[in-house]
């Protein structure tokens, strides 16, 4: 084919172009180590690369989700545990208040140190984050959520709210726990009945703790009460079930201080010494809003405690029902507390079990972006090296060929 | 006979001569472009009889010719219309990508951050640091798609000025081709061919080619050239015109018009030309890409912004701000395009609303009417969308536009231009930069109290849109009728299921089911529409578990500012498919988006580089027939050489014999 001098020029001239446009490429991913600066460069792993950038930065805020949950769960925990330890302190101080030894002045003392403790356990049940948010306010972090109500007990100002952060595609897992489940309510379940005696009682009766002798009975969660009557000599007693509707009596049974007093078919109780005709006592579930609440608890056991007793039988079983009505409540709060802190534990081991889990997915996903974004270095170094060679060689056959000129062999 | 001689040596060094001029302008034009090679055409010089034969008369030069192939030189302009369009609307899709930009950062990163930033508000809802540092992240999103907007703007300027300066240029041609045409027919007359302006004829429908596709028929008086679909750019030595004005339809396109004959004393109307009329060259690869890239790209683009507003502004409207109010909107984003075609005739104005603004459509679509039909056409795909003998009103979705004929009425040939989303990115904005608008809490808590005896759980509620919550409702359960009690009169409880349940509450007394077994689903519905002041309407709650006899379930108006649920309801919009007929997330769709320009810069480049070897190879099959190769104009000048000098001794052998008969004499 007959060439055309210009035309060879040009096309020659075109294909160093085209090479050096390549080369060019070459260099810029070498040198900023992606492969993937435009959509045109691979327009299938650049629609991969937005999708798996959002991934990516959702494992990020997983993470973040993760530690930010972390954080309000373990300061919740350390204050469930100073809560606790210091229930324990109250416990061994009502324990210690039942010594039939003590004086009036004595449990008074003992009142005071059991004050000391609620006062503890209010600031605790008042903690505040780092941001001045109460812990155990719900959704209203900036409402004090506790005060001492008139006349005992608290009142409370927060509400139920539980915060969720998101920490796994399909996982919410609770931050925080309201208040009233922490410190005004308790389980229905593992918690034991309270009984108490009336405090206008004449006799001595003393009673003791319910037990359960069938579980599955279901008038175990009702609540009774015992009312005497009879003669000083010949006391009868009969048994209310007032949560029955309409509620019902038993038909009044001679009393015996060694015979347990049937609760219903599954529960029974026990009253020792000598009620008087006309004293009431009562069995209530654990849930009965009289009993959940701690401080309602620790402020009754106060009371009672303040109450002169020495030298007056009356007054001294009186005192000694409160006390083991305190103790039983007090109990079951401690338990509510023990289980308000397992279920804060364990959603902080699934959250540090999350953690590892997330890290792994990140580190994955942050390794196929880069296969699809990065350079492979060893194959854009040869590329380059290829392509370099092949332009030399284009480069210097080019100046060859040039040189062969007919012109230059003729004239002279 | 030595006369003779003379006559043939000169006729030989005239024919010498004309080989060294025209070897010399070979080479002297070895480079210029559109210079098609010559040579001189000799042939034998007629004979003169006499006794002993017919005796040669030596050689003439007939004329000199162009190597010039028809053919080749039609296949070359075809190839650089193509060529043309190609490099032209690839130059200016790899632009597009360029704006894009790397696909792991700029508008979907911050789609990302935002809805992780919304994350952050409802891990820490009132804390004012983390909404501010959501809202920078919006303040991004919409700076990002601000500043994608005005790059689609300065795109389509940048084609509205290569399509002025192309029309220019194709006039300038055109009109040179006329007048060319007449000068050759003129110098033509005298019976050799003028191969200077034939080349420069033939380079000016070569430059033509490059800015358009042309089709060139030769006839006795020139060059004929037209465009497209039959009009005439040069008819012997007459030009037309070519122009731009802004589009009938779109104003902010200019689109290419056919005015008609150069210089005409009364003007023909102005012609506007579709896209099919103008294929190949720089004109018809802006057209393309516009039509088909440009445009699409920034209405899918839109529709994203579009979506992502009307869905987090209805989320927050869910919600409650940090002042305790309703959650207002947070995005502002223009409602559709609409243009109304210059060349109607009626005084009709038409609005246009989205269905469903979180599902917006992406492509453009024109209303027309004729015949008493209106007909709605998806611009995009070509697709007749729906017809209706009735002006729309705005009460049915079509399409999933509202279209809404608000006054006057349309006469028949008019028409509309909607554009839904492509307006979105310019007018895509933050409504509010006050961080504690965003209503991170849900209005609604539902709870149970701490009596409860049983062990019946209820979430904490939700809402839907038009949601009202008036006091708190408390439920009560009664274990013997296996019933919840305490609905507020008014509602219609619905349990979920299949097929819901629905009770009306109409007194105190009336009671909804439970099953401990199953749990149940509970939604309260006003019963009457609209939602009367005081009655509590669109909540949503769950309960689940065993509840004990007289358990109660209370819900209520959430005042607490500590609540970020909606704020994480926010953020998982990221997740929800509303787009694309409700199959894709705004993610998923900026990836198709991304993957559409990318295929079109990318395939464009594949084609121009395919298109771009074959001009090289055409080229070559051109230039091996017209070209200039010095080797051969090196040996043509030395066999001219020669022959002059040959010739010149014919001419001395001539002399030497008239001298030798002299000599006779002396």
């Amino acid at each position: 084919m007959r060439i055309s001098t210009s035309q060879f020029y040009n096309q020659n001239i075109q294909t160093m172009d085209s090479q050096e446009s390549q080369l060019a490429t070459y260099y810029q991913q070498l040198s900023s180590g992606t492969a993937l600066t435009t959509p045109a460069d691979n327009p299938l792993a650049a629609a991969q690369a937005v999708q798996l950038t959002m991934v990516s930065a959702t494992y990020t805020q997983y993470t973040t989700n993760q530690n930010s949950a972390l954080t309000s769960l373990q300061l919740e925990d350390k204050t469930l545990s100073s809560v606790t330890s210091t229930m324990q302190s109250i416990s061994s101080e009502i324990v210690r208040a039942g010594d039939g030894s003590l004086n009036d002045s004595d449990r008074a003392s003992i009142a005071k140190t059991i004050q000391g403790y609620r006062d503890q356990l209010m600031t605790l049940a008042n903690t505040s984050d780092g941001a001045g948010n109460y812990l155990f306010s719900g959704f209203q972090a900036t409402t004090q959520p506790f005060t001492s109500a008139t006349g005992g007990g608290v009142n409370y100002h927060g509400d139920n709210g539980i915060r969720e952060a998101q920490v796994a595609d399909t996982r919410q897992i609770a931050t925080n726990d309201s208040g009233s489940s922490v410190f005004l309510s308790v389980p229905s379940v593992g918690t034991s009945p309270v009984s108490a005696g009336n405090a206008t009682n004449t006799g001595t009766g003393l009673i003791g703790r319910a037990s359960i002798t069938n579980p599955a009975v279901a008038t175990n969660g009702d609540s009774y009460t015992i009312t005497f009557g009879g003669t000083a000599a010949a006391p009868t007693y009969t048994v209310t079930d007032n949560t029955a509707v309409p509620a019902t009596t038993t038909a009044a049974t001679a009393f015996s201080a060694s015979t347990p007093i049937a609760l219903g078919t599954g529960m029974q109780v026990s009253i020792t010494s000598t009620p008087s005709p006309g004293d009431t006592f009562s069995v209530t579930p654990a849930t009965a809003s009289q009993n959940s609440s701690l401080f309602s608890t620790i402020d009754s056991v106060i009371a009672a405690l303040q109450q002169p007793a020495s030298n007056n039988p009356a007054a001294t079983a009186t005192l000694s029902n409160a006390l083991t009505t305190g103790l039983s409540a007090f109990q079951n709060s401690l338990t509510n507390v023990t289980v308000v802190q397992a279920s804060v534990g364990g959603r902080e081991q699934e959250l540090q079990a999350l953690q590892t889990t997330t890290q792994t997915n990140s580190v994955q996903t942050q390794s196929d972006l880069a296969n699809l974004t990065g350079v492979d270095m060893v194959s854009a170094i040869s590329n380059f090296q290829l392509t370099q060679n092949a332009l030399q060689a284009a480069q210097e056959s080019f100046v060859k060929i040039q040189g062969m000129s007919l012109f230059q062999y003729i004239g002279g | 006979m030595s006369n003779d001689i003379f006559n043939i040596g000169l006729s030989g060094l005239n024919a010498a001569q004309w080989g060294l001029q025209t070897t010399s302008q070979n080479i002297s034009n070895a480079s210029t472009p559109g210079y098609t090679v010559e040579n001189p055409v000799y042939a034998e010089a007629s004979g003169q009889y006499t006794g002993s034969g017919f005796l040669g008369g030596g050689v003439d030069t007939v004329t000199v010719r162009r190597n010039y192939s028809q053919y080749l030189s039609t296949q070359l302009n075809n190839a650089t219309a193509t060529s043309g369009a190609l490099s032209t609307n690839y130059a200016m899709a790899s632009q597009l990508s360029n704006v894009v930009g790397s696909p792991t950062a700029g508008i979907s990163s911050a789609i990302t951050a935002y809805f992780t930033g919304l994350q952050n508000v409802s891990n820490n809802a009132n804390s004012v640091a983390t909404r501010q540092t959501a809202l920078s992240a919006a303040q991004t999103l919409a700076t990002q798609l601000n500043s994608a907007g005005e790059q689609y703007d300065q795109l389509r300027t940048s084609v509205n000025q290569q399509l002025q300066t192309a029309v220019a240029s194709i006039n300038t041609y055109s009109s040179q081709i006329a007048t060319l045409n007449t000068q050759i027919a003129a110098a033509s007359a005298q019976g050799q061919p003028p191969n200077q302006l034939l080349d420069q004829r033939d380079q000016a429908v070569a430059s033509l080619s490059q800015l358009v596709g042309v089709s060139v028929v030769q006839n006795s008086s020139g060059y004929s050239v037209f465009i497209g679909n039959g009009q005439p750019l040069v008819v012997a030595s007459q030009n037309f015109k070519l122009g731009t004005a802004t589009s009938q339809s779109d104003p902010s396109e200019l689109a290419v018009t056919y005015n008609g004959l150069a210089g005409a004393t009364t003007p023909p109307p102005v012609e506007y030309l579709s896209s099919s009329a103008l294929t190949g060259g720089t004109v018809g690869g802006l057209l393309q890409f516009r039509s088909q890239t440009l445009d699409p790209a920034e209405s899918q683009l839109g529709a994203i912004a579009t979506s992502f507003a009307a869905q987090v502004n209805a989320q927050n409207a869910l919600g409650i701000d940090l002042a305790g109010a309703k959650g207002g909107n947070l995005f502002t984003v223009g409602s559709p395009t609409v243009y109304s075609n210059q060349a109607n005739t009626g005084t009709a104005t038409l609005s246009v609303g989205f269905a469903n603004a979180a599902q917006p459509t992406s492509d453009d679509y024109a209303l027309t009417f004729a015949g008493g039909t209106y007909t709605l056409t998806d611009t995009t795909t070509g697709s007749v969308v729906g017809t209706s003998a009735t002006a729309p009103n705005g009460t049915t979705p079509i399409g999933g536009l509202l279209l809404n004929i608000t006054s006057g009425s349309m006469n028949a040939g008019d028409s509309f231009t909607i554009q839904p989303t492509r307006g979105a990115l310019n007018t895509f904005a933050l409504a509010n930069a006050n961080p504690s608008s965003i209503a991170a809490s849900a209005p609604v808590l539902a709870s149970t109290p701490s009596s409860n005896t049983g062990t019946a759980a209820i979430t904490q509620g939700t809402v839907t849109a038009g949601y009202q919550i008036s006091g708190t409702t408390t439920l009560t359960y009664n274990a013997s009728t296996g019933t919840l009690s305490g609905f507020q009169v008014g509602t219609t409880v619905t349990i979920a299921g299949t097929p819901p349940t629905s009770i009306p509450i109409v007194s105190a007394a009336t009671t909804v089911p439970y099953s401990a077994a199953q749990g149940a689903a509970l939604t309260i519905n006003s019963t009457t529409t609209p939602t009367p002041a005081g009655i509590t309407n669109g909540v949503s709650v769950s309960i689940s578990g065993a509840p004990a006899n007289g358990d109660t379930f209370t819900i209520a108006p959430n005042t607490g500012t500590f609540d970020g649920r909606n704020a994480l309801a926010m953020s998982k919009l990221v997740s929800n498919a509303s787009l694309n007929g409700g199959t894709s997330t705004l993610t998923a769709s900026y990836a198709a988006y991304v993957n559409n320009i990318g295929n079109a810069a990318s395939q464009l480049k594949a084609a121009n580089t395919s298109q771009t070897a074959l001009v090289t190879q055409i080229t070559s099959a051109q230039q091996s027939v017209s070209g200039v190769n010095l080797d051969e104009e090196a040996s043509n000048l030395l066999q001219y050489q020669q022959a002059y000098q040959a010739n010149s001794k014919v001419i001395q052998t001539a002399d030497s014999m008239f001298q030798t008969l002299m000599g006779i004499f002396q």
